[in-house]
């Protein structure tokens, strides 16, 4: 038998799987063979290379240090009934949001249509405008003659105002606008920035309510 | 068990009490050095703490230990360029001659065992892998193709393999070991003073 033919039983005499007959075959093979016995030997070697050897104690000492600082801080939690009314607040919070995000218009479908709204208005405060011919009862001569002078005047204005539509430039829809809004829609305008910034506020609100909501849902997960 | 995933530090310090050494001397064969063995076995203990909660039971809790030891052992390899491949001439083995087989089985105990510290550094990771898990920690071939995540018959072939490339630089450094008698008796007395 060659050598080559043994180094199968020397794996499995390794490994501790050869019955008698094997063992004693592998065994006189070795008392023969230098070369076997040199593998065989060197594998044994490597199995004892660490043998009677110790851990550093440096190094068991500081891994056993690092896990004790590595151990968290205790968790601080809420008391239950706490965390059970900030469910229920958040809940709150995110229904009026919801209910709340119904009457804004994010697409701005309200302010696409400035025409019909503006012309509204203006119909509107037609109608609420007093007539220009009423004058209030008890005017003196001197104010009669004053506002007749002051129709003058503004008949002066119309003519000119007419001249100028005449001769200028069509108006841009914005400065038509701008033209056309009376004055006291000044606070129209600012209730209206008021409210979409509630409005605004509002869902705001809702994000930050349902932030606090999944936030909630994530510590009592992880604490489960 | 729910508080004992949440690692316990004790109980972890417990767990790990009887496979120290095995972790410390698996990073010491696969770092080459006793500085990169503590690094590397203290990162992976410490992983091993803050990753409890992963450990399933499917496997052994040792097996199981033993994947992030070489995984942060072969990290801190490839951080240092160090995984290569083996050379023709030392995949194929070495065939000793009877004399040169008994020259090194008349060595010392202790010059063998620093004959194949040297030899272990020079095999390449994927080899020295197989001969440190199997050969050193006495591993099984299961277990370590579980580690290693590859077919225990690959981790076979690489063990017969990595176990040829071992004699075959054992015998190349005996030449060395023994061609230099002054340096062979330096090494003699410095192990006696050991």
């Amino acid at each position: 038998m060659a050598c080559n033919e043994f180094e199968n039983l020397l794996e499995r005499s390794l490994e501790g799987g050869l019955d008698s007959q094997e063992q004693k075959l592998l065994d006189k093979h070795l008392e023969t063979c230098a070369a076997c016995r040199f593998r065989l030997t060197s594998i044994k070697d490597l199995r004892s290379l660490n043998e009677g050897e110790e851990v550093p104690e440096a190094f068991s000492a500081a891994w056993r240090n690092k896990i004790k600082m590595e151990q968290p801080a205790p968790i601080r939690r809420l008391p239950q009934a706490t965390r059970w009314v900030a469910m229920a607040a958040t809940l709150v919070l995110l229904l009026l949001g919801a209910y709340k995000a119904g009457d804004l218009d994010l697409l701005g479908i309200r302010n696409a249509a400035p025409d019909k709204s503006a012309g509204a208005r203006t119909a509107m405060m037609e109608r609420e405008a007093p007539p220009m011919d009423m004058s209030p009862p008890g005017l003196t001569a001197d104010t009669v003659m004053e506002s007749e002078k002051m129709a003058d005047f503004s008949l002066d204005m119309s003519e000119e105002a007419d001249a100028a539509i005449v001769f200028s430039p069509l108006p841009t829809p914005a400065a038509e606008t701008r033209e056309s809004l009376p004055a006291d829609q000044t606070a129209d305008n600012e209730s209206r920035l008021l409210s979409f910034l509630h409005d605004n506020l509002i869902y705001l609100m809702s994000f930050a309510a349902l932030v606090l909501l999944i936030l909630l849902i994530h510590e009592k997960r992880k604490h489960k | 068990m729910s508080l004992f995933k949440r690692a316990d530090p004790e109980k972890f310090e417990q767990l790990i009490l009887p496979l120290e050494k095995k972790v410390y001397f698996t990073c010491l064969q696969l770092m080459g050095n006793r500085e990169d063995a503590e690094d590397c076995a203290q990162e992976a203990l410490l992983k091993a703490y803050r990753n409890f909660s992963s450990f399933k039971g499917q496997s052994k809790f040792s097996t199981w230990l033993y994947t992030v030891v070489t995984r942060v052992c072969l990290d801190a390899l490839r951080r240092r360029k160090e995984v290569f491949s083996l050379d023709g001439m030392l995949e194929e083995g070495y065939e000793p001659s009877s004399g040169e087989a008994e020259a090194y089985l008349k060595l010392e105990e202790s010059e063998r065992k620093e004959l194949l510290q040297e030899a272990l550094r020079e095999i390449s990771t994927d080899f020295r892998l197989a001969l440190v898990m199997i050969d050193l920690q006495g591993l099984s071939y299961q277990e370590t193709a579980g580690i290693l995540s590859l077919p225990e018959g690959t981790v076979k072939s690489r063990l017969y393999r990595a176990r040829k490339m071992l004699q075959g630089l054992l015998m190349k450094n005996r030449e060395l070991f023994l061609s230099e008698p002054r340096l062979n008796d330096e090494r003699r007395e410095r192990h006696g003073m050991q």
